[in-house]
């Protein structure tokens, strides 16, 4: 199981990897959703993308619709990281392509339980 | 009957996701093309290893298809004990089936496609 | 959320705060530049975000406050003024020094209640009760504790959108889902898939209708579509509650009813009428046929839900040994019926070969049947593995945590038994030997605390047991080294890395430098490998330098009966289980070279060790002219065993031998045959090993 992901903050990419590979999940990281795409072009099969909204270069929400473009990825599972206060970017997520959310501050506990929900 | 000889086998194999969606849909449908004046189409699942949601439409797709036509459908082969397991958890069968005969008796509304 | 991580959140904050303070300089020269307050915005956006998942919970409520203002700075509704990049400047140096100071949770102190009540009065243009502050993040922290509740029935009715599968939602894991809240009887609709012709291979055309027991209540069942809300139509109704008597034994009218199958006149009437229900509403065509399923499908799954939540479960408890006898007594049907078979195959009368044909058959699923009776969740153990893996790396001053998976794989349950002390060696073991001390594992460039997994899973006849650590994996020199001082192997002998592993399942093989109180007393991975094997399984080592290593058990599924192969020596009848048997050669006495209970022969352009059984369990008797050599394939390796004659394929129960033969070479058990004769199961590894002990010493 290979999960790709996305956050600006590498405090935040590396609890979540650091947690995810406790479980045995393989992870690879990017900062932004630019260097996202590259990853995406170099994988041939990602089983979830866990990615930010709020980044520089390029926001997730534009990550997802690039990568549901790729017949690679157009069907693999994407949790948007969001907050309290973005209710509106669930939707935005959601029409986006996102399979779902997590609302930030998450336990381990919660992303695991979110990750397996959609992932296989 | 006018059709003479024996039905088009379809040969699946590995594991149908979402992914293969549109793979499996084009040989179903090139396999209604090269059935004609054959009785029918059976679909061998010996070497299938999943069977998801999708690829249980194309198989009731297929069916509906051969009726019109007048083509008879069916399943060959032994199938997956894992296949039939996930088959039985999304309710898509009336019970655990071992074999392509059982699992056409066991598709809820399958047999009752284009009645 | 994760200590270690702590300090990388805190510097990343610093760096955010420090690209604030220049924002907020800049801006102040330029307030009306609209990416300026946007990157303010995101670096506290990102510190509130990150805050609370590194325990800094305080910090991150109070950056709530600033990132409203700077959210009505960013939509406009407040102007980018003075008083407005001030009080960020303070705030931004607030919340610098929560995060110095370790501020991670508790009140506010007074200066910064003033400067929430600030942000708040900035962005509504009027002043706040400081009390509220932050209350709302705040609560997010406290999870409403789930009280036990009764056992409800849910009818959930689910049809999706066409495009449900275009955002990577798979339906059947959301069944999953409602299945591991409670019972769950699910059917699938899928009338609305057109021709082939017509269809789009990647729309949803599905729907269901389940029924689900559970007592986790509404919202449980809510958050399983919690993603998908809006894609499709989705309805959850409440039966109530299945503990009641109204609840339980709902009536079939009123199943119709609330489904809307049939109206409230027509079943009145048809109530009026003596006759079953069901038919009556059918027969006046008042309900149609596959609605009066559906509605007894319901009620029986109620039914059902209710029992087993009452009784618990609807199984029977028996006493242990009256399954063995059960499975005794089958195994002598299956003796008895496999002499049957020969019998009628010589008497060669077709009506009685019939009989024997059909007696076969149902001997065979009579077995089956006893045998899966006997079949247990070998997860009831891990559970002890997981306390011998606290206390012991307490012990040991290492961190280690146990991961296990395949709780749910079956075995039968005098293996399960005999496999608990194997396995809490092995696990012993990785725990000792294999995972590092924190320290070491720093070192090492790994996370301090290591792991160890157990995975049961199914494969063919055999359940695999997987011990994995990801410790510092096996030293091989100093296996080597080892062998080499106990002499196991030679001075100067270099072994293949895979058999150079295997060494350390040799008897009174060690390689931890002291004694240690866990493992190293005296009892090394021989004794494992001894118990395994006399379960009929094998055990496999694998280990990747610095990655950790990994023990597999292979196990047969059931040890009670086992197919074998019956042999003749002298007088005397063996059985050889059959499924490491390849081939059966004929051997003259002129082909075997050497003299002794080993030699060697050519088999397939191969030279194999053979083992004279009639020399190895000391036959009376004269040695005939033409004899045969059972070749055994034990992956890979293959080794021979002479018997005077090949009698047949036979399946076989295993008695286990009395205290007194415990210790009994080469045999591994007894079974009694269809003429009421005992042959003796042969072990076939431990003939080979004992029959090549000496000879090994001397060369």
């Amino acid at each position: 199981m290979k999960i790709l992901v996305i956050d600006d903050s590498a405090a935040i990419r590396q609890s979540i990897s650091y947690i995810l590979q406790q479980e045995g999940y393989e992870t690879v990281e990017a900062s932004d959703g630019l260097e996202a795409l590259g990853k995406l072009d170099g994988a041939d099969k990602f089983d979830c993308i866990v990615t930010d909204v709020n980044m520089p270069n390029m926001d997730g929400i534009t990550f997802i619709r690039k990568a549901r473009e790729n017949p690679k990825f157009k069907f693999t599972p994407i949790l948007v990281l969001t907050t309290e206060s973005q209710g509106s970017k669930m939707n935005e997520g959601k029409e986006a392509g996102a399979t779902g959310w997590i609302v930030k501050p998450f336990s381990a506990d919660k992303l695991l339980a979110v990750v397996k929900k959609v992932a296989e | 009957m006018a059709n003479t000889g024996e039905a088009l086998r379809i040969i699946l194999s590995g594991a149908y996701g979402i992914e293969r969606a549109a793979e499996l849909a084009s040989a179903l449908r090139a396999a209604l093309q090269d059935a004609k004046g054959r009785p029918g189409l059976l679909i061998e699942l010996d070497e299938v290893e999943e069977l998801d949601l999708p690829a249980v439409q194309l198989l009731y797709a297929a069916r509906r298809s051969c009726v019109r036509r007048g083509l008879a459908f069916g399943f060959a082969g032994a199938i997956n004990p894992e296949v039939s397991k996930r088959l039985l958890a999304g309710g898509l069968v009336s019970r655990r089936v071992a074999d392509g005969e059982a699992l056409a008796e066991a598709f809820i509304g399958f047999s009752a496609i284009g009645a | 959320m994760i200590d270690k991580f702590k300090e990388a959140f805190r510097e990343e904050a610093y760096e955010l705060l420090t690209q604030l303070e220049t924002i907020l300089l800049e801006l102040e020269a330029d307030p009306e530049k609209p990416e300026l307050i946007n990157a303010a915005f995101r670096a506290i956006h990102t510190i509130k975000g990150s805050a609370g998942m590194f325990g800094f919970e305080k910090p991150g409520r109070f950056a709530h406050d600033l990132e409203n203002l700077l959210d009505a700075c960013r939509a406009g509704r407040r102007a980018v003024d003075k008083q407005v990049i001030d009080l960020t400047l303070r705030a931004r140096d607030k919340i610098r020094s929560m995060i110095e100071c370790d501020e991670s949770g508790g009140p506010f102190d007074e200066e910064a209640q003033g400067l929430i009540q600030a942000f708040r009065a900035a962005v509504e243009g009027r002043p706040d009760p400081v009390q509220g502050a932050g209350q709302s993040v705040a609560a997010v922290a406290e999870a409403p504790k789930a009280e036990p509740r009764a056992l409800e029935g849910f009818r959930i009715r689910f049809r999706p959108a066409r495009d449900l599968f275009k955002d990577g939602t798979r339906p059947l894991k959301l069944l999953d889902e409602l299945r591991a809240l409670g019972e769950l009887s699910v059917v699938a609709d899928l009338s609305a898939v057109p021709t082939l012709e017509e269809m789009d291979p990647e729309a949803c055309y599905a729907g269901w209708e389940a029924i689900l027991s559970t007592d986790k209540g509404l919202d449980a069942v809510k958050d399983v579509f919690i993603f998908v809300e809006g894609r499709g139509e989705l309805s959850i109704e409440s039966l109530g509650e299945l503990d009641t008597e109204e609840g339980g034994a709902k009536r079939l009218g009123e199943i119709l009813l609330e489904r809307g199958a049939v109206e409230k006149a027509e079943l009145d009437k048809a109530l009026q009428s003596q006759r079953k229900l069901g038919e009556v509403l059918v027969e006046t065509k008042a309900v149609k046929p596959e609605q009066l399923q559906a509605a007894l499908a319901e009620q029986e799954h109620l039914k059902r839900a209710q029992e087993r939540h009452v009784e618990g479960s609807s199984s029977v408890r028996v006493a242990s040994e009256k399954l063995d006898e059960l499975v005794d007594l089958v195994g002598e049907l299956v003796t008895l019926q496999a002499r049957l078979t020969r019998t009628s195959g010589q008497i060669a009368d077709q009506a009685l070969g019939a009989i024997s044909e059909q007696l076969e058959r149902l001997v065979s699923q009579l077995r089956d049947t006893a045998m899966s009776v006997r079949m247990l969740p070998i997860g009831s153990t891990f559970s002890k593995f997981r306390r011998v893996v606290r206390d012991l790396s307490r012990e040991l001053g290492k961190e280690v945590e146990l991961y296990t998976s395949g709780e749910d794989t079956e075995l039968d349950k005098t293996v399960i038994e005999r496999l608990n002390d194997p396995l809490v060696h092995i696990i012993r073991n990785s725990l000792d030997h294999g995972v590092e001390t924190p320290e070491e594992r720093l070192a090492a460039g790994k996370p301090r605390g290591g792991s160890i997994r157990l995975a049961a899973s199914h494969s063919g006849a055999t359940v695999e047991i997987a011990v994995s650590d990801d410790g510092k994996g096996m030293d091989l020199e100093a296996i080597l080294r080892k062998a080499r001082e106990r002499g196991l192997i030679g001075p100067h002998e270099e072994l293949p890395r895979d058999e150079a592993l295997q060494l350390i399942f040799r008897p009174g093989f060690s390689t931890a430098k002291t004694v240690s109180a866990v493992s190293g007393r005296g009892v090394g991975m021989d004794v494992v490998k001894r118990e395994i094997d006399a379960l009929g399984g094998s055990v496999k080592l694998e280990s990747r330098d610095g990655r950790g290593s990994t023990v597999i058990l292979f196990i047969p599924l059931t040890l009670a009966i086992i197919e074998g192969l019956l042999v003749r020596i002298g007088e005397e009848r063996y059985v050889m289980p059959l499924a490491t048997v390849e081939a059966c050669v004929e051997l003259e006495r002129a082909d075997k070279d050497g003299e002794g209970a080993t030699s060697l022969i050519r088999y397939r352009d191969e030279l194999i060790p053979v083992v004279d059984l009639r020399e190895a369990f000391a036959v009376p008797g004269e040695c005939p002219e033409l004899r045969q050599v059972v070749v055994a394939n034990d992956q890979g390796t293959r080794s021979g065993y002479v018997v005077d004659a090949v009698i047949g394929d036979y399946q076989t129960v295993i008695k286990p031998l009395g205290r007194i033969f415990k210790e009994a070479e080469g045999i591994s058990g007894a079974t009694i045959l269809g003429d009421g004769t005992v042959a003796l199961i042969v072990d076939h590894k431990r003939v080979n090993a004992q029959a090549r002990r000496p000879k090994a010493r001397s060369a």
